[in-house]
């Protein structure tokens, strides 16, 4: 089985097969990671073939450093970041109100999955530096130095930004949390 | 001992378990005892089992990126060639014009008629213009 060091070496001087094997081993986190950056399936699919495409373009100037899959993330998060500003959607949209807890008479399955999507939209809601550093820790379970390799701060920074991420999240969605206790 | 707000900080690096051991030891010790923080925890784990459910669908991307990537190499070949032509035209036109500098550098030669305007001998013009027969 050749790592993926080899095979960018060998996508580097142009075999396509071997950048064929690195994109079928990252491209499911990059979307899953995009799509938490997005909130848009499509959107984040589109994002990440993009993103694909500029590094099989830029190739010859890839120069290893890190880990493989915190560089396919670095370029994922930068794209994201280019689409969002692009779109402008997003950009650093912030809640004023709390979401509202509707699920009082569900039951607690229906209502766990009720509370999830509603953290899927507080968390589109979040700065985008929070956001990623929210989504790589809860839904990659990257380590808080493999995130600093993602998105290019020290990992005190990261555990700050996961820190006002929670906080702000668990401010967004204070209903939903007395609710599920109640 | 850390004061409060210190610890509230470290609560999610606790649960993603990026502290020291003594960090751990003193902030589980102070969730004992602070209901604030304790409180804080609990709903940190409730957000947490809130999203641990499936993740999203994702697709297939290669056959989308190989295709663009082919139908680049395709482009840049008919770009190379195209290359290739303009070159072949530039050189073309460089000879074009060394020959016509060549041409206006020769001296002209004089012209010259094939139908002598003037004979000495001939008659110029007859005065009978018209002879009835």
């Amino acid at each position: 089985m050749l790592n993926d060091e080899l095979l960018m070496a060998r996508a580097v001087c142009g075999d396509v097969n071997a950048f064929g094997l690195i994109v079928k081993a990252h491209q499911e986190r990059m979307q899953r990671f995009a799509y938490r950056m997005l909130g848009d399936r499509e959107a984040a699919s589109d994002v990440v073939q993009d993103a694909l495409v500029r590094i099989w373009r830029a190739r010859a100037s890839y120069t290893p450093s890190g880990s493989m899959a915190g560089f396919f993330l670095r370029v994922t998060r930068n794209a994201c970041i280019d689409y969002i500003r692009a779109n402008r959607r997003w950009d650093t949209v912030r809640l004023e109100e709390d979401i509202p807890f509707t699920g009082s008479s569900c039951e607690a399955s229906i209502l766990s999955l009720a509370l999830h999507d509603a953290v899927s939209q507080a968390l589109l809601r979040l700065p985008e530096a929070q956001r990623a550093v929210f989504a790589l820790s809860e839904y990659e379970g990257l380590s808080y130095a493999e995130i600093s390799e993602v998105v290019g701060c020290p990992p005190g920074t990261v555990a700050s930004r996961k820190y006002a991420a929670m906080e702000a999240l668990r401010t967004h969605l204070r209903p939903w949390l007395e609710g599920e206790e109640a | 001992m850390m004061p409060c707000d210190d610890i509230r900080t470290r609560l999610p690096a606790l649960q993603d378990g990026e502290l020291t051991a003594e960090e751990e030891e003193a902030v589980r010790k102070h969730a004992v005892v602070c209901a604030s923080c304790a409180r804080a925890l609990s709903d940190y784990l409730a957000l947490r089992t809130a999203i641990s459910t499936a993740p999203p669908e994702t697709a297939d991307l290669w056959g989308g990126v190989s295709d663009q990537i082919a139908a680049e190499n395709d482009g840049g070949l008919a770009l190379a060639e195209m290359r290739l032509l303009r070159e072949e035209l530039r050189s073309l036109r460089g000879e074009i014009a060394d020959l016509r500098r060549e041409i206006a550098s020769r001296p002209h030669a004089p012209i010259t008629r094939s139908t002598p305007l003037s004979l000495p001998d001939a008659p110029h013009r007859s005065d009978k213009r018209y002879q009835l027969v």
